[in-house]
């Protein structure tokens, strides 16, 4: 993938983009396809695989573990919630720029981001000091654009047996999860704003907005990379967009999920193995 | 862990399996659709996605050689790969020590003085750890090479085999290594029968040498087949698509 | 006789690939499917320059080094049998800068086995107006010209390399080529939406048939770009319309052929 991109090819994505008809013929509020798969990964509690049609491809992955958690000394409060640690890592099998070194800043930056805006979100567990640690892992092609906090991870202790389904104490659904926040992150290119950016599309961004938003539509976080500058009018536009594609996203997300669990039941229920295709799927 | 319970009374492995058995072996080539050649490999539970870059522009002119291409191995171990979650430093001796392994095994075998000038990259992310790391990534990396059509003289098949409780056994999987098994890694030229690498890490009587060795030597043969069959199960599927 | 791909060993001729064997006489070799490209002098390739060295550009085409462009390859602006001064090593990016992309022919191989890259026509240059795509190499054929002009108002170059450029169409008449502004980075002013349109969806068409490994030229894009026409421009990026776009376009090329 090109890190090189020629003025006569930004100048032709920066008039499309302006009058709405992008290099790939999509519009700019438009996603590419997303194809999402559950449970990938048999020895964490939860994890999950996207794909983005474009050949982006992220692994996320959950762990419950024993573990501290901070005490606030003088109210006590904070004994009873869990503890969220985060961990972003590029891989060099996704992209050329990623190998040796060339990955640490992207995650730092990636990691700090995830950290913040899940530490608010306090999943209180039944069982107290337990903290739950996603990892994720990204092949990426030319930039992560969307950084799905999938619900997915909140299948926190999953459900392996069937038969232990409504046993309470073995498997238990993390609470919480209907807070869990969406990230949107919206490329400013020209005077307007675009999601999901192609490669080429990344390289032509002045700045780039991350956007968290919860199930109720309220912000759970705001990070703005890139050393461009965004016009405060446009900023607030950007801001309220992201809102609703967020909210938007995360009822497809919902449902996409609750498919999945659907099929895999009646899948259970008439006794046919559940086969998770992971990277076999194509 | 009580040996006692790695070895059944009627000859079964902790996981059902005959000594001389191999695990669940899956694969698939052409996941990544960026790099040149990858592949994806699963030992029962120990899953590796193996990444192969060129040959391509060497990035740093002074590494380069005037008559062949040069090898660059890197390994990736994601931190949720194992039982606990463990946040591994690139630098680890341990995983470099294991890229090295990869890159000798790989460097005798691939017909670098095609490529002058240039550069290979492989590129090894383990997903899940459950035992035979090494082992995987090398037949990992053997077929991502060929996805990527470089030349080699041969396939790499490698397998683990080790002297469990009164038996050699093959493909040891996480518990059997983490107890006081000793374990042998090989890799082997399928079609000269030649061993390109070799690497062992605890104690094993010279006596039961022969026997863990020729176990494992059978290993790889078996290797070998799965991994042929992959292969030429895709090369033709894209010739079909290809000869319209 | 060995070819590409094999090896002796033992007075035996193996191969060194996974591939397809040719046969050409007594010449046996072993094509792979999935290789960087590698060319013949006489193709046209799309590179992407990626650095600017002393009296040549270093070009980017997919191959297994970095090609080379000569200032001696170049046409010059102010006429195309313009002398070479020393003024124009020290204004080199004023040709060509790292990013750019242009259509040029392989001229030659060097030692080592890097191209060596001409522009030296008044088709080959600079390219604008458009966008690009990269597709595996093996799926371009070899064909009479790289260079189509399509039903839709589209031009498509289809490099030997993969990377193929699709652009609004530009009448050119080759006499009166104003060389002045050949190196310009302009795109010309009046691409309209339709035209916008008509690109983006060729180029999802053509990617559509690499998803698929099947091969590329211009008739099977003219194809597919009917079978299209059906599907909304957005929609195309969905896997099954692009399935479903690629196999009306190869029926209707078999269709033709039979």
């Amino acid at each position: 993938m090109p890190s090189l991109i020629s003025p006569a090819e930004r100048d032709y994505i920066l008039k499309g983009i302006d009058c709405n008809i992008r290099a790939d013929g999509r519009q700019r509020p438009d996603y590419r396809e997303v194809i999402l798969e559950t449970g990938v990964i048999s020895q964490t509690s939860g994890s999950a695989r996207i794909r983005l049609a474009g050949g982006t491809d992220v692994l996320v992955s959950v762990k419950a573990d024993i573990g501290p958690v901070l005490v606030d000394p003088e109210t006590g409060e904070g004994a009873d919630k869990g503890q969220i640690i985060c961990n972003v890592e590029c891989a060099p099998s996704a992209s050329q720029q990623f190998e040796g070194r060339g990955a640490d800043e992207l995650n730092n930056e990636l990691t700090q981001m995830m950290t913040r805006f899940l530490s608010h979100n306090t999943t209180s567990l039944s069982t107290s000091s337990t903290s739950s640690t996603p990892a994720s892992n990204s092949n990426g092609a030319g930039g992560i654009n969307l950084i799905p906090k999938t619900e997915v991870q909140d299948l926190g202790d999953g459900n392996f047996d069937f038969e232990v389904l409504d046993d309470a104490e073995d498997t238990e659904v993390v609470e919480g999860r209907e807070d869990m926040p969406i990230c949107v992150t919206l490329n400013k290119i020209g005077a307007r704003h675009i999601v999901d950016a192609s490669p080429l599309e990344e390289l032509c961004t002045e700045a780039k907005l991350v956007v968290a938003v919860n199930r109720s539509g309220e912000l759970c976080g705001l990070q703005k990379g890139q050393d461009g500058g965004i016009e405060p009018s446009l900023l607030l536009e950007m801001i309220q967009f992201g809102k609703t594609l967020g909210q938007t996203l995360i009822k497809q997300l919902d449902a996409k999920i609750k498919a999945e669990a659907d099929a895999d039941m009646i899948k259970r229920q008439n006794g046919q193995p559940v086969v998770k295709l992971g990277f076999f799927a194509q | 862990m009580s040996r006692a319970e790695l070895l059944s009374p009627e000859g079964l492995r902790i996981d059902g399996r005959r000594p001389a058995e191999l695990r669940k072996i899956t694969s698939t080539t052409c996941v990544l659709s960026q790099a040149d050649g990858s592949a994806y490999l699963e030992h029962g539970n120990t899953k590796v996605l193996a990444a192969v870059y060129g040959p391509r522009e060497a990035r740093h002119r002074a590494l380069v050689l005037h008559d062949r291409a040069i090898l660059n191995v890197e390994l990736n171990v994601a931190p949720f790969s194992t039982g606990e979650r463990r946040r591994r430093s690139k630098n680890d001796k341990r995983l470099l020590e294991m890229a090295s392994f990869v890159k000798q095994t790989f460097e005798p075998v691939v017909i670098a003085t095609l490529y002058p000038r240039s550069q290979i990259d492989i590129y090894l992310q383990v997903i899940q750890h459950d035992g035979g790391t090494l082992q995987a990534c090398i037949n990992a990396t053997t077929m991502a090479l060929i996805d990527a059509g470089i030349a080699m003289t041969d396939y790499v098949c490698a397998c683990t085999a080790g002297w469990v409780e009164r038996e050699a056994a093959i493909d040891l999987n996480y518990i059997e290594e983490s107890s006081d098994t000793s374990e042998v890694t090989i890799a082997m030229l399928p079609k000269s029968s030649k061993i390109t690498l070799t690497q062992m890490e605890s104690r094993l009587h010279v006596d039961k040498l022969e026997e863990v060795f020729r176990l494992a030597g059978e290993g790889c043969k078996q290797m070998y087949e799965v991994m042929d069959k992959t292969i030429r199960d895709r090369a033709e599927d894209l010739a079909r698509k290809m000869a319209v | 006789m060995r070819g590409h791909g094999t090896y002796i060993e033992n007075e035996k001729v193996v191969s060194s690939v996974a591939g397809v064997v040719d046969r050409v006489n007594k010449l046996i070799s072993v094509r792979p499917l999935h290789t960087r490209y590698t060319g013949e002098i006489g193709d046209v390739v799309v590179g992407r320059i990626t650095e600017v060295a002393q009296k040549r550009w270093k070009v980017d085409v997919s191959a297994r080094q970095d090609a080379i462009l000569m200032l001696s390859s170049i046409n010059l602006p102010g006429g195309v049998q313009r002398r070479k001064q020393e003024s124009d090593e020290l204004q080199m990016r004023s040709f060509f800068m790292e990013g750019d992309l242009v259509v040029a022919e392989v001229q030659a191989f060097f030692g080592d086995g890097a191209y060596s890259l001409h522009t030296r026509s008044l088709k080959y240059g600079k390219l604008r107006n458009g966008s690009f795509i990269s597709v595996p190499p093996a799926l371009v054929q070899r064909c009479k010209s790289h260079f189509h002009s399509l039903a839709c108002g589209v031009d498509v170059i289809l490099g030997l390399n993969g990377y193929i450029w699709v652009s609004a169409h530009v009448p050119q008449n080759l006499d009166e080529i104003d060389t002045e502004l050949v190196y310009s980075n302009k795109n010309k002013e009046d691409i309209t939406p339709r035209d916008r349109e008509s690109i983006a969806r060729v180029g999802n068409c053509i990617r559509a048939l690499a998803d698929e490994f099947i091969f590329i030229n211009d008739t099977i894009i003219s194809f597919a770009y009917e079978a299209s026409l059906q599907y909304k421009l957005k929609d195309m990026n969905k896997k099954e319309i692009m399935h479903a776009i690629a196999t009306e376009a190869t029926t209707a090329v078999d269709n033709m052929k039979g």
